[in-house]
């Protein structure tokens, strides 16, 4: 090996002038960050239109559907009072003494609608035993589940318990994962026909509106409520002469007292309708079948 | 530790989020199953009860509550903050999928916040504080997770003194 073969001594280093540092970026926050700023913006945007869609629907559904809207007064306020009502006061009132109206269907097949107990209720604006029944049907109904777009109306001027205060079902939702509800309102309270039965209710309804389900000379009479199949009742538990004279207001406000005759027969009424419904949903929810006075009721529906 | 936990604020935030949704999800789920309505305002458009015993507080076509979903969401979400958190304690990279995998399940359940959002507002005209509260977690998490894909800091080159060999270039055999 040559001299020159030799593997060459390590070079000599020397400093070369170093190129400019890279400061280091200070972290830019989130909140200036345009990809985060842009989700943002796009969910905000999405959100305000879903409310947009709210706020058009609930207008249209706000609209009375029939001539004696009450003015100022608020329907949702009175429902949420109707859906909230002292249970210390619905304990004491039980029955509130109002006869047990349903009748057993035993043996009919199940009415029910995505394995939920199907509630139908067939009725009329203009009638008065309707107004009266839906007070207690939405302090009933409300318990398994909500109500929106229910507008208030008043039952005939010119038959017997004239302008008696309720709401009109039509036009109105209900959700509930415990039943669903069906509601025909057959005429506005003028009389015109508004809304008809599909052929499957048409044929529910004669059939078990007629004795013995319901009594003698009560044939097709309305209300008339099926709780899936299993009960039916025909006109309303209470008299509307409890009614007569009230604002929906003083309605709402005498419910708070149970030993006016208004709590008992609307209170009375909508315990045993409970009843009816806790039977048909094999007692769920608990929070409501459960509790008192609805347990023991239960056991008095046939 | 504090220092990762500087660090790697994100990935905190995304676990504290998850703790928090989880907690609201499970006290949710417990209630639907006991039947018992929850702890909330009651009346008017805030109503956490008639939004819980809704048919839209189950996934559809089945008796499963919504929150259940939302728990395994929040666990998920949980667990890849957690995995992001142990693998900068060890000075390890985190796996390359990890956070565009945070990114489309925190996306997916925005989807479903969405939804359900459109559920209260057009159909209850009712909302759920207890549910808003996970929704705003939703969101949030999402929100973080779409910033930690993009690096906020770029890589800090350290240049104080660079060497270069003098003739490195002649340098080889003759």
């Amino acid at each position: 090996m040559s001299p020159a073969a030799a593997p060459p001594a390590r070079p000599p280093h020397r400093k070369t002038p170093a190129p400019p540092a890279h400061r280091p970026r200070a972290p830019r926050p989130a909140w200036r960050n345009p990809l985060v700023l842009g989700t943002l913006a796009a969910v905000v945007v999405i959100v305000g239109v879903i409310a947009g869609i709210a706020a058009t629907r609930s207008q249209g559904g706000s609209t009375p559907s029939s001539q004696s809207s009450p003015g100022a007064t608020d329907s949702q306020a009175l429902v949420d009072a109707l859906s909230r009502l002292d249970p210390a006061v619905v304990a004491a009132v039980g029955s509130g003494g109002v006869p047990m109206g349903f009748s057993s269907l035993h043996g009919a097949p199940p009415l029910v609608t995505d394995g939920r107990p199907q509630i139908l209720y067939v009725g009329a604006d203009y009638c008065p035993y309707c107004a009266a029944q839906r007070w207690s049907m939405i302090v009933a109904l409300s318990r398994f589940g909500s109500f929106s777009h229910l507008s208030l109306t008043t039952s005939s001027s010119t038959d017997v318990f004239p302008d008696t205060a309720t709401f009109s079902f039509r036009g109105s939702s209900y959700t509930s994962r415990y039943v669903d509800f069906v509601a025909v309102e057959e005429a506005d309270r003028t009389g015109r026909p508004q809304q008809t039965l599909s052929p499957s209710q048409a044929s529910t309804f004669a059939q078990y509106s007629v004795p013995p389900y319901v009594p003698q000379g009560a044939n097709g009479g309305i209300p008339w409520l099926d709780i899936g199949n299993r009960n039916v009742m025909v006109s309303s538990g209470y008299s509307p002469q409890v009614l007569a004279g009230l604002s929906w207001s003083e309605i709402v406000a005498d419910m708070r007292s149970a030993g006016s005759p208004v709590a008992k027969g609307v209170i009375g009424n909508a315990n045993e309708i409970t009843a009816a419904i806790c039977k048909a949903t094999g007692m769920q929810p608990a929070a409501v079948c459960g509790a008192a006075p609805i347990a023991g009721l239960v056991a008095l529906v046939p | 530790m504090s220092a990762v936990l500087r660090r790697e604020r994100g990935a905190l935030a995304l676990l504290l989020f998850a703790a928090a949704g989880l907690g609201i999800s499970a006290y949710l789920t417990a209630i639907h199953y006991a039947q018992v309505a929850p702890v909330c305002t009651g009346g008017g458009v805030v109503d956490c009860t008639a939004v819980t015993q809704s048919r839209w507080s189950v996934v559809p076509g089945t008796a499963v509550p919504v929150t259940v979903p939302g728990m395994a969401y929040f666990l998920l979400s949980g667990g890849m903050a957690w995995w992001a958190l142990r693998r900068a304690a060890q000075n390890r990279d985190e796996p390359r999928l990890l956070r565009p995998a945070q990114t489309a399940l925190s996306g997916a359940a925005l989807l479903g916040v969405l939804w359900f959002v459109w559920a209260e507002l057009v159909e209850l005209h009712r909302i759920c504080e207890w549910c808003t509260a996970v929704h705003l977690l939703v969101l949030a998490s999402f929100l973080v997770a779409v910033a930690r894909l993009q690096p906020a800091v770029e890589p800090v080159v350290e240049l104080t003194e660079e060497v270069e060999p003098v003739g490195a270039a002649g340098a080889a055999d003759t």
